[in-house]
């Protein structure tokens, strides 16, 4: 009989007793005495629990050019190799861009995959179902997000979602085709759970926790309680569905209510000085909010770094003088300060808690750029080449993964496709993709990603 | 692998002829004779008696035996019977103070013939998981090593085997440092880690292989003909334990016994576990199919666990309806008595989701309680069959299982499609010839809007997988690649199934240019047959089970499949169809999942399925007959609650039991309780959710709740389950909240008529519920009210939102 992580694969079994929770976590669940003995005597808990380490994805939407940032060409003409000058890292014969100084320093926990290139169109989707499942999917034939893929499998180890995306989903990045962060056919209950609001706001609040407008505190507070009462009167029989329900609604009401759990949410909880070393923006503060809901058992949260391409200041450098007219000052004064600051912050905040082992941190982008720069001194996008870099869980850093060729035009050596990033992230995070199965379409069991993860990475 | 063998065995060494319950009659042994003809092949010996309770009693290590010629044969404590020399001998065995006696002969040959590759390296490789997909049987090997996936193809393995790698695996001048042998042992390095210790049987086939020369098997072997086990089938207590064997038998008429050697699953562990060795050891009550497989083939027992005493009454078995006689002989069986059957109101409101996808008005409701006929029950089914939702209802089920969708066909194709189903649906059209005119559409939509079904095709691979788990409940894409993992289908069956749907073809509907995927179905007669991969070889059409019709040349092949499929006599149509129809009452199929229908995964009341096939085939497959004959059964309308003996039993029906109310359902029934509609974008304003045509209309709502995006043609795309998403839409989001405060939602209408309090909240639980309050609720909610003062339109809005985020509207009780 196959197994899914630790759970035995339910093809198509209707009711299934999967496990809703795992003992050693149900005290932080929340949930009450009564219903965590009801769920036993079902055998609905899984005694055993997943040795998988989390991941917290950066996901640079519109993506940066490599030759601007992480795989620069001094050496190539001027209209190819830009405007900034490389500078040498803490790992000898590696350098970056000269507006990373503090990633500069701690190249030696990095691994940079320079060779990264696909094969599909250049549109921002293609790139982010690439990146964010492995695959470019239609949406006729859909592909689970990987943070949907970890819910699945490994299931949920706390109060909060297995899966969280930050701030917001992507939204109009050009095309209305998918955007790679949905369940499909995993099911519903494993779609990320998105924060939906700006923790770098002092009026933050997780939107989807917040009572609606107008709605009284007396009046939240009261349907509760009668809910609770009409469940106790209701309760005659329990079978799979009504432990399946009782305990979606325990969990709902634990995010809801729970003051340790809407603590995860809490900036301010954190001191200001580690908010300030983060930076007092919605990358820093979603890449601390990240760190504090891998602390408190999510899995998977990845952060959206922009939710889309149009009228703000993103990494989507066409310089085009309209909507899209993000150049060289953008990236020098904000974008690469603001990533510096965030990143090398996430990361030594990890190691200093002793998480970086236990957490795989990977920054992703859709595609590079231009090796040749526009009319108009910006870069547009290029799929055929770029880099993208891993750290954690269980990477190997201070090594570059492949090359491109001299004007960063096309992979020079070991070219690698999405799907190899993917299945390194998973390989990373501690999962045998060889004998790991999930349930696919029709309920068959198939493999997380049909790919090698790269071996040099661990 | 699995290494439990010692453990299980233990407790059941020990087990003493004291500890036996009384038996009644005489212990028999299986074989009751044996020859033997192998020096190294022992005959398992299984001895099975009866106790005074019922329960089977496995005696085999239990009898003592004793051979009366010691030197020709003898037995050991496990019961395996050895040949030593050419002769005669009488085993005598005591058990439980009765005895029996087998006789035995020896006939061995003059030299004992080589081990054969086929038929006793490749189980080895099977038994050792060698060839597991997660090993050596990975599509691209593991570790340079590649065997095919389960063994399915000695002629590739073969050569992999003795050839490949500089023919290190196989060392012929040393057999013991073969690779073969060396790394399975764990002497050298294996990632798989050590699959068999040294001495063991495995070790001992593959080292005396090599050390005969490592031969490939003679063209002339005899081949595998079938695989059997016993017993049967076994009732017994909890704890107990009862050993299998399994036989094997060859094209030239011999027989071994290869119970060490086949490999053992249970469907249901919680009911029972089995070892290595065929040893099944009893945990809980219930029922579970222990399955062997040996080489390519599967047999299928079953194991009854049943409490070991038991005041228990067989009830009088019913024989008005065919389900309730079925149903009711299986439970006195099983010992577990029936729930009563539930009250009017929750009968409404399961035969009204179920039916017609939504639940009761409160007039209907209170009609339906007052109303004094005695078959008031069976009155209301007909009237439901007649609703228009009726139609709704169940074109929104053949829409999901014909995949009938924008994502594969052209928008208008879509619409078409849908009322060709809806009209079908409404004329309660014969469900073979509904399935005969999908099966053989052609043109386009304009011409035949059924075509649309292959249109949705992306290939003749896809029309025979969707073609075989629709109509006949067979999975067959694991075929396509390997043989199938738990079935006996190989690629030539699935390649003569192939072969029936490969002269279609698809091109541009002419007559809607410029519609995306407007196509047309075009049958090319003179296409020939598809070509089995494996063989190189065009494969003739083969129907499901192996027979290869004569067909004329140029002819639609498919007129010949679909008339073989629905024929009175095809053993798939009608049983899976009835199997597919149950599961839409029950929650389960008879046969669970209800289109993964095999050997490996049987019935759980076989007769009860033959009785609805053979019901639906009388009918001359009248749908609307065979649910009446379904839901006026009393097994249909049995309470959730549970007895005593039947709280443990989830397979057999003996209660009804909970479950989801599908999305579509849950979103009309929210609908219709609290006024306020729902918005599709792009589809008429009215629309309900039963009569969205795909699944194309963006509804967060549905999406969230499971609704099937007919992607695949398998029931379990409909997601049934609850998730803290939903809870959180439901206890937060707009789905309720909004509605229970707007301005024409129910409490505000109710109020608009200044009812009384207890009015206002029987009116409440009536929307919400379908039901009256019970006296507690009644108090609960008097007391809620209280507690808002004169803030009675909120108390309103708030005990709604309490009563639609209940379980016993969420939940279908």
């Amino acid at each position: 009989m196959l197994k899914i992580g630790n759970v035995r694969v339910p093809l198509c079994d209707g009711v299934s007793r999967r496990s809703f929770l795992e003992a050693g976590a149900a005290s932080t669940l929340g949930l009450s005495l009564p219903l965590l003995n009801r769920l036993q005597a079902a055998g609905a808990v899984d005694e055993s629990k997943a040795k998988i380490k989390n991941c917290i994805t950066i996901f640079l939407v519109g993506s940066p050019g490599h030759l601007d940032t992480w795989d620069m060409k001094p050496d190539a003409p001027e209209n190819i190799r830009g405007k900034f000058k490389p500078i040498k890292t803490n790992v000898p014969g590696i350098q970056i861009c000269e507006h990373f100084p503090r990633m500069a320093k701690m190249m030696d926990k990095v691994a940079l995959i320079r060779s990264l290139h696909h094969k599909t169109g250049a549109s921002h989707e293609n790139g982010q179902r690439w990146m964010m499942s492995g695959h470019d999917y239609s949406e006729a034939n859909k592909q689970p997000y990987m943070g949907s893929v970890l819910s699945r499998v490994f299931g949920p180890k706390g109060a909060l979602p297995s899966s969280i995306i930050l701030p917001v989903k992507i939204g109009n990045t050009g095309t209305s085709t998918p955007h790679g962060q949905e369940s499909a056919f995993l099911g519903s209950g494993h779609e990320p759970f998105f924060l939906g609001g700006d923790p770098a706001l002092s009026t933050f609040k997780v939107a989807n926790l917040e009572p609606p407008a107008g709605q009284t505190e007396f009046r939240v507070d009261a349907r509760r309680r009668l809910l609770k009462d009409i469940d106790d009167v209701q309760r005659r029989v329990e079978s799979g569905s009504t432990l399946e329900r009782d305990t979606a609604y325990a969990r709902a009401f634990n995010l809801l209510t729970n003051p340790e759990t809407k603590q995860a949410f809490d900036l301010n909880k954190e001191p200001d000085k580690l908010r300030d070393r983060y930076g007092r923006n919605t990358l820093g503060q979603s890449c601390l909010m990240a760190r504090r809901l891998v602390e408190r058992g999510s899995r998977f949260v990845t952060i959206n770094h922009f939710d889309t391409v149009f009228g703000i200041s993103c990494w989507d450098m066409h310089a085009d003088g309209g909507s899209l007219n993000n150049t060289y000052a953008d990236y020098e004064h904000l974008l690469m300060p603001q990533f510096d600051m965030a990143f090398t912050a996430l990361m030594e905040d990890l190691e200093q808690r002793g998480l970086l082992k236990d957490t795989v941190v990977a920054v992703l982008s859709e595609f590079g750029r231009t090796p040749g720069i526009n009319g108009r001194g910006g870069r547009d996008h290029y799929p055929s080449a770029w880099t993208n870099f891993l750290a954690g869980g269980n990477i190997r850093g201070g090594q570059v993964i492949g090359s491109t060729d001299k004007l960063g035009a096309a992979p020079h050596d070991n070219p690698i496709e999405p799907p190899r990033i993917v299945a390194s992230i998973y390989h990373a995070m501690g999962i045998d993709l060889e004998t790991t199965m999930m349930p696919g379409p029709g309920g068959r069991p198939v493999r997380f990603i049909d790919a090698d993860p790269i071996r040099e990475l661990s | 692998m699995r290494r439990i063998l010692p453990l299980l065995l233990a407790p059941a060494l020990s087990m003493s002829a004291q500890e036996l319950p009384e038996l009644t009659g005489n212990p028999v042994a299986v074989p009751a004779a044996l020859t033997l003809t192998r020096i190294r092949e022992p005959r398992l010996l299984v001895v099975t008696g009866k106790a005074a309770s019922g329960h089977d009693v496995d005696l085999t290590r239990a009898t003592q035996w004793a051979s009366s010629n010691p030197a020709v044969a003898r037995v050991d404590a496990l019961g395996w019977v050895s040949a030593l020399t050419n002769g005669q001998a009488t085993l005598t065995g005591q058990a439980g103070g009765k005895s029996l006696r087998v006789d035995v002969t020896v006939q061995l040959p003059p030299t004992d013939p080589p081990l054969s590759f086929r038929h006793d390296v490749m189980p080895v490789l099977s038994k050792g998981g060698c060839n597991m997909g997660a090993c050596h049987g990975y599509s691209l090997g593991k570790n340079g090593f590649k065997l095919s996936l389960r063994g399915s193809d000695p002629a590739l393995d073969y050569p992999a085997i003795t050839e490949d790698f500089f023919e290190r695996r196989i060392n012929r001048h040393n057999p013991p440092a073969s690779l073969l042998v060396q790394k399975p042992l764990g002497d050298l390095p294996h990632e798989g880690g050590v699959r068999f210790d040294s001495g063991s049987l495995l070790h001992s086939i593959l080292a005396g292989w090599i050390a005969q020369g490592a031969r490939d098997d003679a063209p002339t072997l005899p081949t595998l003909m079938g695989v059997r086990i016993h017993p049967m089938k076994a009732v017994v207590a909890p704890k107990a334990r009862q050993q299998f064997q399994v036989l094997a038998r060859y094209s030239d008429g011999t027989e071994r016994d290869v119970t060490r050697m086949a490999i053992y699953e249970v469907n249901t562990e919680r009911v029972a576990r089995v070892d290595d060795a065929g040893l099944v050891a009893a945990a809980a009550l219930g029922e579970t199919a222990v399955a062997a497989r040996y080489e390519r083939i599967f047999a299928v027992a079953t194991l009854i666990v049943l409490p070991a005493d038991s005041k228990f009454q067989p009830a009088p078995v019913p024989q008005d309806n065919l389900v309730d006689r079925h149903v009711v002989a299986k439970l006195n069986d099983l010992r577990i008595e029936a729930s009563p059957v539930v009250d009017d109101e929750r009968f409404l409101r399961r035969v009204y989701v179920d039916l017609i996808g939504v639940q009761p008005k409160p007039e209907e409701v209170l009609a339906f309680v007052a109303e004094a006929a005695a078959d008031k029950r069976a009155k209301v089914v007909e009237r439901l069959m007649l609703r228009a939702e009726f139609v709704d209802w169940w074109s929104l089920r053949w829409g999901d299982l014909l995949q009938n969708s924008r994502n594969t066909t052209s928008d208008p194709a879509m619409y078409a499609f849908r009322e060709w189903i809806r009209a079908s649906v409404a004329s309660n059209k014969p469900i073979d010839q509904f399935a005969r005119e999908i099966l053989t559409a052609r043109g386009a939509s304009g011409d035949n809007p059924a075509a649309a079904w292959f249109a949705a095709s992306k290939d003749a691979d896809d029309s025979l997988q969707r073609a075989t788990q629709v109509f006949a409940g067979v999975r067959m894409l694991c075929a396509k690649c390997h043989p199938h993992p738990f079935e006996n289908w190989t690629q030539a069956d699935y390649y003569g199934l192939h072969s029936f749907f490969n002269q279609v073809s698809l091109k541009a509907d002419p007559r809607l240019p410029n519609v995306a995927n407007a196509r047309s179905v075009m049958v090319n007669v003179d296409a020939g047959f598809s070509s089995n991969p494996r063989t190189g070889r065009a494969q003739p059409p083969r129907y499901l089970g192996g027979a290869e019709p004569p067909l004329a040349a140029s002819v639609d092949r498919r007129l010949d499949y679909a008339r073989w499929l629905t024929a009175p006599e095809n053993p798939h149509f009608a049983r899976s169809l009835a199997n597919r129809f149950w599961s839409y009452f029950f929650h389960r199929g008879i046969i669970d999942p209800v289109d993964d229908l095999r050997a490996t995964n049987p019935p759980i009341n076989a007769p009860l399925l033959d009785a609805l096939a053979a019901e639906l085939v009388r009918s001359k497959y009248d749908v609307r007959q065979l649910i009446r004959t379904i839901v006026n059964s009393r097994t249909y309308q049995r309470s959730t609650a549970t007895l005593p003996t039947n709280a443990h039993d989830d397979a057999n029906f003996s209660h009804a039991l909970p479950r989801r109310l599908p999305a579509e359902a849950l979103l009309d029934s929210l609908v219709q309780a609290t006024g306020v509609v729902e918005n599709f974008g792009g589809a008429p304003t009215a629309f309900t959710a039963a009569q969205l045509p795909d699944a194309n209309f963006n509804s967060e709502f549905l999406n969230l709740f499971g609704k099937a995006q007919r992607m695949e043609a398998c029931e379990c795309e409909r997601d049934t389950r609850s998730n803290m998403l939903q809870a959180l839409d439901f206890i937060n989001g707009r789905s309720i909240l909004s509605r229970v405060v707007a301005g024409n939602g129910r409490p505000a209408l109710l109020l608009s008529q200044k009812p009384d309090d207890a009015a206002l909240i029987d009116q409440l639980h009536l929307w919400s519920l379908a039901r009256k309050p019970t006296e507690a609720e009644r108090a609960l909610a008097v007391r809620f009210f209280k507690e808002y003062g004169d803030k009675r339109a909120e108390a309103a809005q708030d005990l709604f939102w309490g009563l639609l985020n209940s379980r016993d509207f969420m939940l279908l009780y």
